[in-house]
C-alpha cells in the first residue's frame, strides 16, 4: 500500500507543479496567494486540477443551513465540503484549492523564472538550540526528565540532611522523594554555527498618490521577493520604512495600510535605511536587500543632490542589491527619480530598477530584481 | 510501537458483547491497528489497502496528511463493507477511543449487513479492488501510464453517471437467454388422442416451418431489443459507452472494471446520513454503559466533536432523526390520530406508552435509504428543534441569503441533496441522434441548471469515449429584467433579484468547438421534470 500511495502522491505532485508553473503568471497577477495567513502552507486555486462532473450550478442550487437569522439576511456559506474527493462527498462547484508548502512554491518560482541560487556573501554566527541532548540542566520539560539522576540527587540530599541530624535510621526502608531541586533534565546546549542571514529593508512612498492598486502591486512584489529570499537564507529579518517628506520605521501592517498627504522626499527614507543598517545590521554579518517603491515623483533636486551621493557612498557598498521599483499605473515613461538614478549610477550593477505599469509587469519585475543571483 | 493485543481483544469483546446486547447483529469484524500515516493512506483509498493507480488518490492522501499534521484533524473511523468486515483503529487512540470506535464500527457493520440497499454489493471488494489495480497496472505497462491515467480522468468525470437503482431492477437483457443455450421453444400443435394420427394432424413439415418462423421471430425480437436500447433513454451512461462507445479493448476493460467500483460505492452514498446516525446512536447509547466513570466526560467531548458544527452535519442529522423515531414510536406518536391532531399542546404531551421504538428502529434500518428516511421521518417538530433554514444565492447582491424558514421549503431543499446522489439526472437518449451516430444526452431538468463550465469539460471527456459529436439537451435560466430597486423603499433589507426566463439549449461538442443551439419550449418538453419547485426565493424579492 505504501508503495502505491507514494507513487500516486508523486504523480499528483508532478501534476500540481506543472499546473502551477503553467499558471504562475496568472497566479501572481491575481494576488490569490498573497495575504494568506499561515507560514508553512499556501492554498492555490487551481481550476485545471479538478475532475469535471455533471453538477448542479452551485449558485442555483442553494442549500440548507442551521442557526439563527431572519429571512433575507445574508449569510456566510462555509466551504467545508471542499475536503478530499471521496464517494458521497460532492465538492460542489467550488474551484478546488491545492495546498502546497511554501518551500515548494518558492522552488517552482525559481524554476519558472530561472532564478539563480543566491550566493550569500557573508556568514553570521547565530546560536540556536541544538539537536543533541548532551548536557544536564536543572530546569526543563517533564518529558526530558532524567529519573535515575533525580533520585540519586534526592538520595544524596537526604543522606546529607540526615548526617546533619546525626540520627541513624536503622534498617527501615528509605523513602526517597525527589523535590524540585533534585530534578535533572536533558539539555541541548545552544550551538553557534555560521548561517547565512539576510535583511530586507522594504521602503515605500506613502504620499497621497500611492494608494489602492499601487499598494496592492507593491504588496505582491514584496511577497514574492520575500518568499524567494526566505528560502535562500536560514535567517531573514525585515525592516519596513514608510516615507513622505519624512521617513519612519513602521510595522508590516502599517506599511501597507498607512498613507499620508505630504510631499515626497526619498532621501529621507534612504537616510533612515542607512542609519538602521549602520546600527543593527553590520555589513560583515548580513546580506542586505533594500527594496524601494515609489511613483517616481520626488522633491526637486533631491534625487541628484541627496539620494545619489548617499547611494553611491553609503548604501550601495553595503547592499547585495538595491531594488527600486517605480509603480506607475498605466504610464510606462520613467519618472524623474528613475531617470536620474539610471543616469548617474548606470555603472553600478548593484542598483536594479524596474517599471511596473500594471499587474502584468509584476512577474518580469520580480525576475529583474532577483535574476542576478546576489 | 508496542501494541497490547490482549488489552485490545478485551476491549473488542466488551464492545461486541455490548453491541449484541443492544440488538445489533453485525458480521465478524477484523480490527487492524495502524499508524497515522497508514490511516491517511487508507482514507485516501476509501478504506481499501489497494486501489488502481491514479493521481487523485495522491491528492486525497496529501490532503489527509497535511490536515492531520497541521490541524490535528483525524479520521474518526474507517470500516469496510466486506465479509468479514474490516476496520482500522488509530494506533495512538486511547483505550476509551478504541472502545468508542469499536462500538461505532459494530453499528456500521450491522447496518451493512441488514440494510436492503447493501444487499446487492459484493462482499469481497478488497480482492476485487486489488485485481482491478493489477489489471490496470498491466494496461499501464502496455499503453503508458499517462495515457491510461488520462483515460481514467475521463471515467472519473462520469463515475456516477450510472443508474443508482440498477442493481434492483430486473433488466430485459438480464432475462434474455444467451444464444447458445437458447431452449427450443415448443411449437404449438394440436392435441391428438391416438398416436398414429399425430403425423396427419400435426404434419412434420408444417411443424418444421413453424419452428423456423418462430426462430426468425425470436431473432427479429432480439435485434429490435438491441436497437431499442440505442433508442430508449437510460441512466447508465457508463454501460452505454462500454457497449456502443468507440473504445479500444483496454479502454472498455478499464471502464467495465471501474463501473463496478462506482456501483459498489452507491449504497454508501445513498445511506450516509442513516448509517452515520445509526452508528453514532449506538455509540452514544452503549458508551454510556461502557465508559468508566472517569472516561464519561472524555467520551462526551469526543462525541460532541464528531456531532458538532450545527444541525447540518450528516452524523448529527441522522442521529437526531433516529432518536426522534425511537421517541415517537415509544410514545405512540404515529398513525392517523397523531397525523390528524392539530392541537399543539396535546401533541407535546402525547404518550400512549406504545413502546414500539426499538422495533421501529430496526425496521427502518432494514428498509430505508437517506432519501426515503428523510422524506418520511424528518418532521416539523425536528425541523423546529434543529433551527434550520433554506438559503439561496442572490446574484444581484452577490451573496447567499436566508430565503425561507418554512418547513416544506427546507425539507424539499434537504431532499434535493439526497435525491439521485445529490446530482442532476443525465440520461442517454440514444446513440444515433439526427441519424448521424451522434450521442444525445438529456438533462432531466428539475428547475436547477448545470454548472456550465464543468459540463462542457465533461462533454469533452465523453466525446473522447464516444468518438462522435456529443449533444446535451438542457434548460438554462437567463436574466430577462433587472430588479426594480425603487420597490424597496419600505423594506430596504430585502434583497431584490432579477426576473429570470427559461431557455432550452442544445449544447453540442463536435471535437473542436462548442455550439449552443436555442430550443423552443416544445422541444424541451420531454426534459422538464419541474413538478417539484426547489427554488425558495420568495416571490416578492423578484423583479
Amino acid at each position: 500500500m505504501r508503495k502505491r500511495i507514494r507513487k500516486d502522491l508523486e504523480r499528483y505532485k508532478r501534476i500540481v507543479r506543472g499546473e502551477i508553473r503553467k499558471n504562475l503568471k496568472e497566479l501572481i497577477e491575481s494576488g490569490e496567494i498573497v495575504g494568506q495567513k499561515g507560514h508553512d502552507i499556501v492554498k492555490i486555486p487551481l481550476k485545471s486540477i479538478r475532475i469535471p462532473e455533471f453538477r448542479y450550478g452551485r449558485r442555483e442550487q442553494g442549500g440548507v443551513g442551521a442557526g439563527p437569522g431572519e429571512v433575507g439576511q445574508p449569510i456566510q456559506v462555509d466551504k467545508r465540503g471542499d475536503g478530499p474527493p471521496r464517494p458521497g462527498q460532492g465538492s460542489g462547484g467550488h474551484v478546488p484549492e491545492v495546498e502546497i508548502e511554501l518551500q515548494e512554491l518558492a522552488e517552482i518560482l525559481g524554476e519558472e523564472l530561472q532564478l539563480p541560487r543566491i550566493q550569500p556573501k557573508g556568514l553570521r554566527r547565530t546560536s540556536r538550540s541544538g539537536e543533541e541532548y548532551q548536557d544536564i540542566s536543572l530546569v526543563g520539560p517533564e518529558t526530558l526528565l532524567r529519573k535515575r539522576q533525580a533520585f540519586r540527587a534526592a538520595l544524596l540530599r537526604q543522606l546529607l540532611l540526615e548526617e546533619g541530624d546525626g540520627r541513624p535510621r536503622g534498617r527501615q526502608p528509605r523513602i526517597v522523594s525527589p523535590i524540585r531541586e533534585d530534578k535533572r533534565y536533558l539539555y541541548a546546549e545552544p550551538q553557534s554555527r555560521p548561517e547565512a542571514a539576510a535583511v530586507i529593508v522594504f521602503m515605500r512612498d506613502a504620499s497621497g498618490s500611492m494608494t489602492g492598486e499601487k499598494t496592492e502591486i507593491i504588496r505582491q512584489e514584496n511577497y514574492w521577493i520575500d518568499l524567494w529570499l526566505r528560502t535562500n537564507y536560514q535567517q531573514l529579518e525585515r525592516v519596513y520604512i514608510l516615507h513622505d517628506y519624512e521617513a519612519q520605521e513602521v510595522s508590516e501592517e502599517q506599511f501597507y495600510s498607512l498613507s499620508t498627504g505630504g510631499g515626497t522626499r526619498i532621501s529621507a527614507a534612504y537616510q533612515l535605511c542607512d542609519k538602521i543598517l549602520e546600527h543593527r545590521f553590520p555589513v560583515a554579518d548580513w546580506n542586505i536587500y533594500p527594496i524601494h517603491f515609489s511613483d517616481g515623483e520626488n522633491w526637486i533636486g533631491d534625487t541628484e543632490n541627496n539620494c545619489v551621493p548617499l547611494l553611491k557612498e553609503n548604501l550601495l557598498p553595503k547592499c547585495n542589491i538595491f531594488c527600486y521599483g517605480q509603480v506607475t499605473l498605466g504610464r510606462r515613461s520613467p519618472g524623474m527619480h528613475l531617470v536620474k538614478l539610471q543616469e548617474l549610477l548606470a555603472e553600478d550593477d548593484r542598483l536594479i530598477t524596474s517599471i511596473i505599469a500594471e499587474r502584468e509587469d509584476i512577474l518580469t519585475s520580480i525576475k529583474e530584481f532577483l535574476g542576478k543571483g546576489r | 510501537m508496542f501494541i497490547d493485543v490482549k488489552a485490545l481483544e478485551r476491549l473488542r469483546r466488551e464492545a461486541r458483547r455490548a453491541a449484541l446486547g443492544a440488538g445489533l447483529d453485525p458480521w465478524e469484524v477484523i480490527f487492524g491497528v495502524v499508524g497515522y500515516d497508514d490511516i491517511n493512506a487508507f482514507s485516501a483509498y476509501d478504506g481499501f489497502p489497494e486501489r488502481f493507480p491514479h493521481w487523485q488518490f495522491g491528492m486525497a492522501y496529501d490532503y489527509h496528511r497535511k490536515h492531520s499534521a497541521y490541524a490535528g484533524w483525524w479520521t474518526y473511523e474507517l470500516v469496510l463493507n466486506t465479509r468479514p468486515a474490516i476496520a482500522f483503529l488509530r494506533e495512538s487512540n486511547s483505550p476509551l477511543e478504541h472502545k468508542a470506535v469499536m462500538v461505532h464500527v459494530y453499528g456500521h457493520v450491522d447496518f451493512f449487513k441488514h440494510n436492503r440497499w447493501f444487499s446487492k454489493t459484493p462482499k469481497n471488494m478488497i480482492q476485487v479492488m486489488r485485481n482491478h489495480a493489477e489489471r490496470i497496472e498491466a494496461h499501464m505497462d502496455e499503453q503508458g501510464r499517462e495515457r491510461v491515467e488520462q483515460f481514467i480522468d475521463r471515467y472519473l468525470s462520469i463515475q456516477y453517471n450510472i443508474d443508482p437503482l440498477a442493481p434492483f431492477i430486473k433488466r430485459r437483457w438480464h432475462a434474455r437467454p444467451a444464444p447458445a443455450d437458447q431452449a427450443e421453444e415448443e411449437v404449438p400443435h394440436l392435441h391428438v388422442k391416438r398416436d398414429y394420427m399425430e403425423r396427419f394432424v400435426n404434419p412434420p413439415r408444417w411443424l418444421e416451418s413453424q419452428r423456423a418462423k418462430s426462430a426468425a421471430r425470436r431473432e427479429e425480437r432480439g435485434r429490435l431489443r438491441d436497437e431499442s436500447e440505442l433508442e430508449r433513454p437510460q441512466q447508465d451512461l457508463l454501460w452505454f459507452l462500454i457497449q456502443y462507445g468507440r473504445l479500444e479493448n483496454w479502454q472498455a476493460d478499464i471502464l467495465a472494471m471501474l463501473r463496478e467500483e462506482s456501483y459498489y460505492f452507491v449504497p454508501q452514498i445513498q445511506t450516509k446520513v442513516m448509517n452515520e446516525g445509526w452508528a453514532s446512536l449506538f455509540q452514544a447509547k452503549l458508551m454510556a454503559e461502557l465508559a468508566g466513570p472517569n472516561e464519561f466526560l472524555d467520551h462526551a467531548e469526543m462525541l460532541s466533536l464528531v456531532l458538532g458544527g450545527g444541525g447540518m452535519n450528516p452524523y448529527a442529522l441522522g442521529k437526531h432523526i433516529w432518536e426522534d423515531i425511537k421517541e415517537r414510536w415509544d410514545k405512540g406518536r404515529f398513525g392517523r390520530d397523531w397525523e390528524l391532531c392539530r392541537d399543539r399542546e396535546a401533541r407535546k404531551h402525547w404518550d400512549t406508552h406504545a413502546g414500539l421504538g426499538q422495533e421501529k428502529l430496526f425496521e427502518v434500518r432494514r428498509n430505508y435509504n437517506d432519501l426515503t428516511f428523510i422524506s418520511e421521518f424528518f418532521t416539523e417538530e425536528l425541523f423546529e428543534k434543529l433551527n434550520l433554514f433554506a438559503y439561496e444565492y442572490i446574484p444581484d447582491t452577490g451573496a447567499y441569503h436566508i430565503t425561507s424558514r418554512d418547513f416544506e421549503d427546507v425539507k424539499r431543499k434537504l431532499l434535493l441533496k439526497y435525491t439521485h446522489l445529490g446530482r442532476p439526472v443525465i440520461q442517454v437518449a440514444g446513440g444515433n441522434y439526427d441519424n448521424k451516430g451522434e450521442l444525445l444526452l438529456l438533462h432531466q431538468w428539475n428547475g436547477i441548471g448545470l454548472e456550465w463550465g464543468q459540463t462542457k469539460q465533461v462533454l469533452k471527456h465523453i466525446y473522447a469515449m464516444w468518438g462522435r459529436p456529443v449533444n446535451l439537451k438542457t434548460i438554462i435560466r437567463r436574466k430577462s429584467k433587472g430588479p426594480d430597486q425603487s420597490r424597496n423603499r419600505i423594506h430596504p433589507e430585502r434583497p431584490l433579484t432579477a426576473v429570470l426566463e427559461e431557455q432550452g439549449v442544445l449544447l453540442r461538442y463536435d471535437g473542436e468547438r462548442f455550439r449552443e443551439l436555442a430550443l423552443s419550449p416544445e422541444e424541451v418538453a420531454d426534459i422538464r421534470t419541474d413538478d417539484v419547485n426547489y427554488n425558495t426565493i420568495p416571490q416578492e424579492w423578484i423583479g
